[in-house]
């Protein structure tokens, strides 16, 4: 299976990134891609619980659509607790993610090494919002 | 398969996250045994200036240190153009940082540049 890996920087809703990144997602899952989003820097936004728009798509249903078509997603340890969504000082044992109740189910907390560990079995790595 | 990264990084740092971000992915990446050049350019070669003291006037971390953990396991080049527009040379940069013309900067995009990041 290939494995694309996407790479994003800016948060929801500021710039169309988020909603480019969503829709190239589920067009790869549709083509049988294994797909990765990783979330770097004000990105770490994209998968908080109780997003609430009034005229712009909402980015966390979407996200809560992809992740059963199998989307992984996870967020910068770094980026993520200097904005408040690690609750923790230390990973969870079992899953070596990060404690946090405030994002949408799929979506982790990581170490940045789980991304070169994603881009070394990606077939493509695209960035956004860089 | 992916097996190495250039991590281009075009904004000045301090006044933006994303430089410090390349550089801690850079780190990451070297750490993961993936071939990573970093490539400064625009803006971006503003960070590479010798004599930076983020913590003292900012009370952020001085970006240039990074370098010290990427250096010598992956090279580092400031994009010479991007540097003489903004009238800076190499006697201005941390040693470390090895200026590169437009031409070889080709190379190692082809070279290495099997991602490209940019910050």
């Amino acid at each position: 299976m290939k494995s694309l890996t996407l790479y994003l920087l800016s948060g929801p809703y500021t710039s169309q990134c988020t909603d480019i990144a969503c829709e190239l997602a589920q067009r790869a899952l549709e083509k049988g891609y294994r797909v990765n989003l990783f979330l770097y820097i004000d990105g770490v936004h994209v998968p908080k619980k109780g997003q609430r728009t009034l005229k712009f798509p909402n980015v966390e249903n979407r996200l809560k659509k992809l992740v059963p078509k199998g989307l992984s997603i996870k967020a910068c340890v770094r980026c993520a607790s200097a904005r408040g969504y690690v609750e923790g000082e230390v990973p969870e044992l079992e899953t070596d993610t990060f404690p946090t109740t405030q994002y949408v189910e799929g979506a982790s907390i990581t170490e940045i090494y789980a991304f070169p560990a994603w881009i070394k079995e990606s077939d493509k790595l695209i960035s956004l919002g860089g | 398969m992916v097996g190495s990264v250039v991590i281009l990084v075009t904004s000045a740092p301090y006044g933006r996250e994303n430089a410090y971000g390349g550089l801690y992915t850079a780190i990451a990446s070297l750490d993961s045994d993936l071939r990573t050049v970093v490539v400064l350019t625009g803006d971006g070669v503003y960070s590479a200036l010798r004599g930076q003291s983020g913590e003292k006037s900012l009370g952020y971390p001085t970006i240039g240190d990074l370098f010290h953990r990427i250096h010598p396991r992956a090279k580092i080049y400031a994009e010479s153009s991007s540097l003489n527009e903004r009238g800076l040379g190499k006697a201005d940069l941390i040693e470390i940082v090895e200026p590169i013309e437009d031409r070889e900067l080709l190379e190692v995009f082809v070279k290495y540049g099997e991602a490209i990041i940019t910050y």
